[in-house]
């Protein structure tokens, strides 16, 4: 076995004020054309000082999208360049590690077995994360890069990557993300489609075009933007377009002719060529004619002129996340990125805004107020305040069982920085805020692992009592007082109002609390 | 009992297990539409407050509804009933028990009792208070039961829109417990106030020329209105004027009745004791609909759930002519679904027109019916609903729509139909694997698989979602089917789309190959 000391998955709470080491962070990303390490310092003042980047070419992407499993051949590759890896990490004496897995290792159904051996062999822990988690990071890069920009902070901005898989998409309002998106159209099903109708430009720009509309579609359904004032591109194919075009800096801007010059310059060469010609690993020389020809049509499909390229990386961003987790002991990473996720959805469903976010401050304070009992932290409250905003969702399908169509809205939804595991809890706390409470025989819940069965059980304690708490859709019940206290979870609030209607609901919705916590809700007025 | 051919005059018997009473209504049909009452039964069996507290109908219930079936039947044989139908609403459809009640009518009296959906609901009592009175502009309809409320909108008789909250009389009164006088009113406003209603939201500005009300608890409303006609209430009111319930009055009423215990309010009015104290929760409904719908009056026209049922057994039995008026309305509904989630509908409108142009022109190869037809219609206009959720997997989203929002007019397994149908519109084939399609009936399963077939055609035929293929003309000859098709513009992808992946289903149901031909 390794020595596995050195290498925290996990980031270690740091005591605050006691930070006075160096850091030395490394932050590994398995992508599905190559696998890359960044490794950085974070010194006593909160700088952060690049150290080494290294980079090494691996199709995995190609097996997985295609035959949908790893072979023993690429996982005994991967497993020997971490090793490598590893031994660069040892000479750095690095003190906090975090590795992830993208889109290729996320397709392989065989994916446990690689983290799995990766795990044993190296001691590397890897955490495959979700689209909407990549875009966090790589979100949290760009943010940083463009924060000196008013045209970023102030207007719309829709930012994208497309990858391999799939593209992921932000929408970002005033300098915050207000939604993101995945769409199921990649580089690697845009080459299949080409080599479908070789020999035939026409049919192939058609299909691109048409492709591109109809995810272009998707977006306009999906995030709310009025007018794009930047298209921001991020990914590797767009870092090259930005490099040949203009050479090298943090920002480019590139147009919509030098990219079908240069996506018909590549396409007259074999990929071979190409990668000779740009020193690129050959797998992502296959990718770059057709991401330019999508760029090319996303500028036309919106009102700008130029695209932006921004250098940041999924790298940049794990490393911006692990530094403010040893600098916040916080695991969370951008909660109000997720909030305002969530708004956007409760939005898009006609939820009431204004009773899902006082189900949220509510459901907050019980929470603070009761720490002892559930012994939860911020990423569950997190996934609490979300249930809150969008727990009535389900009512834009039909009144009639709207936990149950929540559920559904929410296990089909994306809610930028929640992986699908945190909406799974999430879309089943909604689905139980009113009506039966979790049971072993809803497959849904059922099929949650222990841990999460658990989580689910106390948020939606929580929110039952919350929700009820604002029965009347009026925010009667203002900054209340939370205690616990022989066996009650006492509810004190000033009001000259009439409350009766939230004390009722409350009697009858009360009872999983007290299951779950052994505490009865108790809803008192007092006298200022 | 149905027979294929009927004679009028005929005598036909409508049931209803409601949640607070059962009853039923023989009637002579002089025409589909024209009837007299002969009899009606009212026995108060209160399924819904077992069902509502414990989700079973209790034994002793159990038992007196059975009874109540055996009285039913002893009359329909007295006054010789021909045909008949009973339904039953939410308490029943709540019950975990209902099979075995269900079983137990069947096999002690032979009478069929049938589960209906609330809007199903909406539908047959806007169906009996058509025939009653006479509806202008926008109307709506409220029915108050003890398990649900039905709202249905009109506009000049015909229905648009059909909708069912979970708001019964019975079932507010366990939500509000012990609660008395003015603060059970008051907890019944807020209750109410709190409750959304999609369809009075949707109207937005559009005024409300009628509120109709149904349902015993508004009938007697209205006789204490009238007048405190004690024992005009008391009497079986067959065949009563239409009357109207001022909305003062009936806020004054409610007031009044609340500030007493039931008991008191049954001597005082002379109320049944089972009416007596389900008044107050239905007063509360009435009165907050009327003051959302801004409307001065409530017209009480004294039909209810069983004279619909009757009316909708006479229309089986004779009427053809009427099924034209029923399929628009359907198609209407359909319409307003894929409305709410298909903001530009104009590629689903065309496939529609496409599907239904090879359906026409393929009978022989395909050799289904009218119904099958309006059911390949509704799902061509609503295939691509699921994409207001997510466009990955918006194929299965547009079945769980589907499947979640009754559209009236379809039965149970015709929506399971429509929602496979445009499920299938696009990625894998039907398939015994996939759980809804394996749990259709097998003729249910062909139907979704010649219709699937034809709305993947369709779909290919405007894959660039440009409307450029703008009439086929299909034939088949051997095993291929030449589909000549009228183009404007650019067709490139639509070819492709018929060759890779239109005509796969398409040449595994029919034996034909489909072949795109364009002129333009």
């Amino acid at each position: 076995m390794p020595d596995t000391t050195t290498t925290t998955p996990t980031v270690p709470v740091a005591v605050p004020g006691a930070a006075v080491a160096t850091h030395v962070i490394s932050v590994i990303d398995i992508g599905s054309s190559g696998v890359r390490m960044l490794l950085a310092e974070l010194k006593p003042d909160g700088s952060v000082r690049e150290l080494e980047d290294v980079q090494k070419p691996l199709a995995l992407g190609r097996e997985t999208f295609r035959t949908g499993t790893l072979s023993a051949a690429s996982i005994q590759k991967s497993v020997n360049m971490l090793r490598q890896y590893r031994a660069i990490m040892d000479t750095y004496g690095v003190t906090h590690t975090r590795a992830v897995a993208t889109s290729a290792v996320r397709a392989a159904l065989n994916r446990d077995t690689f983290v799995d051996r990766v795990f044993l062999a190296t001691g590397i822990e890897v955490e495959v994360i979700e689209g909407s988690q990549e875009t966090l990071l790589t979100f949290a890069a760009v943010q940083r890069a463009l924060a000196d920009r008013p045209d970023f902070t102030s207007g719309d901005s829709l930012m994208f990557e497309l990858g391999a898989g799939g593209t992921e998409w932000a929408l970002v309002r005033g300098g915050d993300v207000a939604g993101s998106l995945t769409y199921e159209l990649g580089t690697l099903r845009m080459r299949d489609l080409l080599r479908s109708e070789l020999g035939d430009k026409r049919a192939m720009t058609r299909l691109i075009q048409h492709n591109v509309k109809e995810m272009m579609n998707e977006v306009k359904r999906t995030l709310p933007f009025e007018k794009v004032t930047n298209l921001i591109a991020i990914g590797p194919e767009a870092r090259f377009a930005a490099r040949a075009l203009q050479g090298e800096g943090d920002l480019a801007a590139v147009s919509a002719k030098d990219l079908r010059a240069l996506a018909d310059k590549i396409l007259g060469m074999s990929a071979a060529e190409v990668a000779a010609a740009y020193s690129i690993p050959t797998p992502e020389a296959e990718s770059l004619a057709p991401a330019f020809m999508v760029y090319a049509e996303l500028i036309k499909l919106n009102p700008v002129d130029r695209l932006l390229v921004a250098r940041a990386s999924i790298r940049d961003g794990l490393l911006l996340q692990v530094a403010r987790s040893i600098q916040s002991g916080s695991s969370v990473f951008f909660p109000e990125q997720t909030i305002a996720a969530a708004l956007n959805l409760a939005r898009k469903y006609r939820a009431d805004e204004r009773h899902g976010l006082h189900t949220a401050t509510l459901a907050r304070a019980i929470f603070e107020a009761t720490r002892a009992q559930h012994g939860m932290g911020e990423g569950e409250r997190l996934l609490l305040e979300v249930a809150s905003i969008v727990h009535d969702i389900g009512n834009y399908v039909a009144a009639r069982g709207h936990h149950r169509h929540a559920y559904y809205l929410l296990v089909n939804s994306e809610v930028f920085g929640l992986s699908k595991m945190d909406l799974e809890i999430v879309a089943n706390v909604a689905r139980y805020h009113r009506k039966g409470t979790p049971q072993s025989d809803h497959p849904a819940y059922a099929a949650l692992p222990r841990a999460a069965r658990l989580t689910v059980n106390r948020l939606s304690a929580i929110i039952r009592v919350a929700d009820a708490l604002d029965k009347a859709h009026a925010q009667r019940i203002q900054n209340p007082k939370i205690t616990v206290e022989e066996g009650e979870l006492r509810i004190d609030v000033e009001t000259a109002e009439d409350i009766a209607l939230e004390r009722l609901t409350l009697d009858q919705k009360g009872s999983l609390f007290e299951e779950v916590f052994g505490l009865k809700p108790v809803l008192r007025e007092v006298t200022a | 009992m149905r027979a294929d051919k009927t004679r009028f005059p005929i005598r036909c018997a409508g049931m209803d297990v409601g949640s607070n009473a059962l009853r039923l209504a023989i009637a002579e049909f002089k025409s589909p539409t024209r009837y007299r009452i002969l009899e009606r039964k009212r026995v108060s069996v209160r399924l819904g407050q077992s069902v509502f507290k414990t989700s079973r109908i209790d034994p002793e219930t159990l038992d007196a509804a059975v009874d109540a079936f055996r009285e039913f039947r002893a009359l329909m044989e007295q006054y010789d009933v021909v045909l008949h139908r009973a339904v039953a609403t939410s308490a029943t459809r709540e019950a975990k028990n209902r099979a075995a009640f269900l079983e137990r009518v069947h096999t002690e009296t032979g009478i069929d009792l049938e589960l209906i959906e609330g809007t199903e609901e909406a539908r047959l009592v806007a169906l009996g208070v058509r025939e009653k009175v006479t509806l202008r502009g926008t109307a709506v309809i409220l029915d108050v039961g003890g398990g649900s409320a039905e709202l249905a909108l009109l506009q000049k008789g015909q229905i648009l829109l059909v909708e069912s909250h979970d708001l019964g009389t019975v079932r507010l009164l366990e939500q509000v417990g012990k609660a008395t006088g003015p603060k059970l009113l008051r907890i019944l406003r807020e209750r109410l106030r709190a409750s959304r209603f999609p369809m009075l939201e949707s109207l937005r500005g559009h005024r409300v020329s009628q509120l109709v009300g149904t349902g015993g608890n508004i009938e007697a409303i209205a006789t204490l209105v009238a007048g405190q006609a004690k024992n005009e209430a008391a009497k079986d009111d067959t065949e009563r004027k239409p009357a109207a319930v001022p909305l003062g009055r009936l806020t004054k009423l409610l007031e009044a009745l609340a500030n007493m215990e039931p008991e008191e309010r049954a001597k005082k009015y002379d109320l049944k004791p089972d009416r007596a104290d389900v008044i107050v929760p239905a007063g509360a409904i009435f009165e907050h609909i009327g003051k959302r719908t801004a409307v001065r009056h409530i017209l009480v026209p004294f039909v209810g759930l069983v004279d619909g049922v009757l009316l909708d057994l006479a229309r089986v039995a004779g009427a053809e002519g009427k099924k034209k008026v029923e399929t628009s309305q359907t198609l209407n509904a359909a319409q307003a679904v894929m409305k709410k989630y298909d903001p530009d509908p104009k590629h689903s409108r065309h496939v529609a027109s496409l599907a239904l142009s090879l359906f026409d022109q393929l009978k022989d190869v395909h050799q289904l019916g009218k119904r099958e037809r309006l059911l390949l219609e509704i799902a061509a206009l609503l295939h691509e609903v699921g994409n207001f959720i997510s466009g990955p997997g918006h194929h299965r989203h547009a079945h769980y729509i589907i499947s979640e929002t009754p559209i009236l007019g379809l039965n149970e397994q015709e929506v399971q139909v429509v929602a496979n149908v445009a499920r299938y519109h696009r990625k894998a084939p039907p398939d015994l694997s996939h759980e809804s399609y394996s749990a259709l009936s097998e003729r249910a399963r062909d139907q979704v698989r010649a219709l699937a077939a034809i709305l993947r055609l369709a779909d290919a035929l405007d894959h660039d979602h440009r409307q450029h293929v703008l009439g086929v003309a299909a034939k088949t000859k051997d095993s291929q089917l030449t589909v000549k098709a009228r183009t404007r513009g650019d067709v490139t992808l639509d070819e492709w789309s018929v060759g890779e992946k239109g005509g796969d289903l398409f040449k595994e149901e029919f034996g034909l190959k489909p072949v795109l031909k364009t002129r333009a």
